[in-house]
């Protein structure tokens, strides 16, 4: 017994450092998450959904405000950042010994609506028991929990994606928490992919029923945790016209509850999306990097003006 | 909590410890620990349905005591058989068939819209493992009424038997003559037992993280959208599902097995290599075997001598009523019950040539290879299997006809839209090792003891890692759901 208790030891020793081993080799190559689960606890956030993920670049707007702590804590999928799930992992994160935060908030009609589950009819939260709810350490390296709970991949990837990083990966995250992502750039790949994004976000809103007041109250939540720690800006980001009038249609008056939401909690609206013609997108909802490394440089001088004024 | 799970990674290595180190001292002991941990397993799995299953055991624990103190054939012992088989089908039925039966009933009588009946089908739960249990239970009753065995008194190593964990969400179907004699008696620690279960428990993994998650990726993508793919693509579809389908449930009986072995106790392992089978019935002797062995005991043997006068046809009704009785076991769908028909049809052939129960064995030559011959049959049976898992597979006999009717189609001819080649890479291998190691228990149980021992723990290092690194996205074992 005592002997087959010290050979099994040894050999679940091996496996499990061989498996720590791959896990040390995840990085912000290993999916459109995982890094952000990885960094010490952050002074400025962006938050908010994948076109703030992929499409407001932290560096660019450090550079013109002229600070250094901005971090990309925004996530794409199926998880809509204003509810409970979401603010309990802001809070996580957030290094509270701050004042003089700045936090970005990114806003769409899709992130407010109120969708409903068609069997039950009840209001359908799709972040519950989603990555963000199942990791509850944020600052952790390499974060154990999320690669055993929530990474959705094969672990082989891991190393795969590290090798293939800086050539045909689809996503990378920078250090400061941006989502570098790499489609095919032609002008035909391009109208496809709107397209098909169009055809799935008019789809998509008969699962919607206008405005959710649990996310609207989230929101309002998360302003109110933020500003305790410095300045929160709303921000609706820019789409293409027709992906835009697929939102008006969900919410034809969301500029003015944004305005009345930022104006009620002492925060402040942007809107950028009259400047949309400006920028060019991979899918007519997210900005490509070009136009992101643009558009977070408009933002920050935006941003800049703002805090002159005041 | 699943085989396959971090959860069970943590709570098998505690029990194990526990058991060898702590609740070592009488069989007792041990079997008090064996429950303890089967109902904290099945409580994290399921616990909604634990009250049924203590209700379940103990009702045939006594009514099997009871039965057997009436006379023998008087009436009171037949009372309390039935009653004791009432029980526990009606537990089967109202779980899991009366949604479906009333459907039935009703689509029957709307039919032609002569009468229009409405039937909202009511919201019941299935709980986990209850065909497993349930059937374990109604074998018990008929042994102790038919007198092949004793009741047993000791209601301990009884429930330990019903609820042991390894088994009971997905089985085997084990009898109590089988598995009480195991836990009746102080186990002790088995050095080369317990190796062999690891080993077992590693190719069970394998087969079911490595296996059968990726290959149900495929096919899941291929059958949900059936309506756009090929018949050729769909061939393929059929063909990964038959795989991935033995892939995932021996891969669970394997690590079932594997697991018991640690305790000291061995259940049925269900898998015997069916797909090296050369006609449907060796197929079936060697495919689910503890639900086949079942139904042989308590379906097929009482029919056959029913019918024993009719001959072939007397035959050819109780082999079809049993594969029946086997197709709806595995669920309320009429698509289980034409899968259920159609094995029964294919015995057609062999009854009338005489050799519908023989068990063929294979003839290898000096390079371990087949016969021509034998390969033929081999492949000739693994496509009538599949082209049966199609309705397994199918939500609903029209998507099952549609399937088929693609791949009737001039589309079968075309080159499949899915083509994942390094699957089918992956399955060459593991079938090859399968074959290698077909004689024994799991195709790794012998195959390279031989090796000296830093080549062989090398060989497992590998094989754990392969399982980390290329497991699938997890799954829920297929049979759970049964």
């Amino acid at each position: 017994m005592k002997q087959f208790i010290i050979k099994i030891g040894a050999f679940s020793l091996l496996i499990l450092l061989s498996i720590l081993g791959v896990f040390c080799l995840a990085d912000g190559s290993t999916d459109a998450m995982y890094l952000r689960f990885t960094t010490p606890s952050q002074k400025s956030l962006i938050i908010g959904a994948s076109r703030g993920a992929q499409g407001i670049h932290p560096k660019e707007v450090n550079r013109i405000l002229n600070r250094d702590d901005l971090y990309n804590y925004a996530f794409q999928g199926p998880n809509s950042p204003y509810g409970e799930i979401y603010l309990e992992s802001i809070k996580r994160k957030l290094d509270t010994s701050t004042k003089h935060g700045l936090f970005i908030l990114d806003v769409s009609p899709w992130t407010l609506g109120l969708r409903k589950n068609s069997e039950t009819g009840e209001e359908y939260l799709s972040e519950e028991d989603g990555f963000i709810d199942n990791t509850n350490f944020v600052s952790l390296n390499p974060n154990i929990e999320y690669l055993i709970e929530s990474l959705d991949k094969r672990y082989s990837d891991i190393i795969r994606n590290r090798i293939k990083k800086g050539k045909n990966l689809t996503y990378l995250i920078e250090d400061d928490g941006w989502l570098h992502v790499t489609l095919k750039p032609d002008q035909k790949s391009r109208e496809y992919r709107t397209n098909k994004k169009i055809e799935r976000y008019t789809k998509k809103l008969e699962d919607y029923h206008g405005v959710s007041e649990y996310r609207k109250e989230s929101l309002v939540k998360t302003i109110q945790f933020l500003k305790q720690y410095g300045q929160v800006y709303l921000v609706r980001m820019p789409v293409i016209e027709r992906m835009l009038a697929v939102e008006n249609q969900l919410m034809p008056n969301f500029d003015a509850m944004m305005q009345e939401i930022s104006e009620q909690n002492t925060a402040l609206f942007i809107n950028m999306m009259p400047d949309r013609d400006s920028y060019s997108f991979t899918d007519g909802n997210h900005l490509d990097k070009i136009s992101g490394t643009q558009f977070s440089k408009d933002l920050a001088n935006k941003i800049k003006i703002l805090q002159n004024d005041k | 909590m699943e085989f396959t799970s971090f959860s069970f990674a943590i709570f098998l290595p505690i029990v194990f410890l526990l058991y060898w180190f702590v609740f070592n001292k009488t069989y007792k002991t041990q079997n008090v620990l064996l429950l303890s941990a089967s109902i904290v397993f099945y409580l994290i799995a399921d616990w909604k349905f634990i009250s049924l299953l203590a209700a379940s055991g103990f009702v045939n624990f006594w009514l099997a005591k009871i039965m057997i103190q009436k006379e023998d054939e008087s009436f009171g012992r037949r009372l309390l058989f039935y009653l004791g088989i009432v029980f526990n089908v009606g537990i089967l039925l109202y779980f899991k068939y009366l949604n479906f039966f009333i459907q039935s009933f009703v689509t029957l009588f709307n039919y032609n819209d002569a009468v229009n009946i409405s039937f909202t089908p009511f919201h019941i739960l299935l709980p986990l493992g209850i065909s497993f249990f349930t059937f374990q239970m109604i074998g018990y009753l008929i042994d102790v009424y038919n007198e092949e065995i004793n009741p047993t008194n000791d209601f301990l190593s009884f429930s330990t038997y019903l609820a042991y964990f390894p088994k009971i969400l997905s089985g085997p179907i084990e009898r109590v003559q089988d598995f009480l004699p195991q836990i009746q008696k102080k186990r002790e620690f088995n050095y080369a037992l317990t190796v062999d279960g690891l080993r077992q428990i590693l190719w069970g993994l394998l087969k079911k993280s490595v296996l059968a998650n990726n290959i149900m990726v495929i096919t899941d993508s291929i059958f949900n959208d059936f309506h756009s793919m090929s018949g050729s693509t769909l061939f393929m579809g059929a063909i990964l599902y038959s795989i991935g389908l033995y892939a995932d449930f021996s891969g669970y009986s394997d690590i079932a097995c594997g697991v018991s072995k640690l305790f000291n106790i061995k259940i049925t392992n269900n898998f015997a290599f069916p797909f090296f089978s050369t006609n449907i019935s060796s197929f079936w002797k060697r495919w689910h075997i503890s639900l086949t062995s079942w139904m042989m005991n308590y379906v097929y043997t009482p029919l056959s001598f029913i019918t024993r006068d009719y001959k072939k046809v007397g035959l050819i009704l109780s082999i079809n009523l049993t594969f029946l009785l086997v197709g709806l076991w595995h669920g309320a769908n009429w698509t289980y019950v034409v899968f259920g028909l159609y094995q029964g049809l294919l015995f057609i052939p062999l009854i009338f040539r005489g050799s519908a129960l023989n068990n063929n064995e294979l003839d290898v030559n000096k390079f371990g290879l087949p016969s021509l011959g034998d390969f033929l049959k081999i492949m000739r049976t693994f496509l009538l299997v599949t082209l049966g898992m199609i309705f397994f597979r199918a939500e609903s006999i029209a998507q099952a006809s549609q399937i088929f009717l693609e791949i009737s189609s001039s589309s079968f001819f075309s080159i499949p839209t899915i083509r994942p080649s390094y699957l089918f890479i992956i399955i060459l291998v593991f079938l090859l090792v399968e074959w290698a190691g077909r004689t024994q228990e799991y195709a790794i149980e012998k195959l390279w003891l031989k090796y000296p021992k830093v080549l062989r723990w090398g060989i497992y290092y590998v094989i754990a890692m392969i399982i980390f690194l290329f497991g699938g996205k997890e799954q829920e074992f297929i049979y759970l759901q049964f």
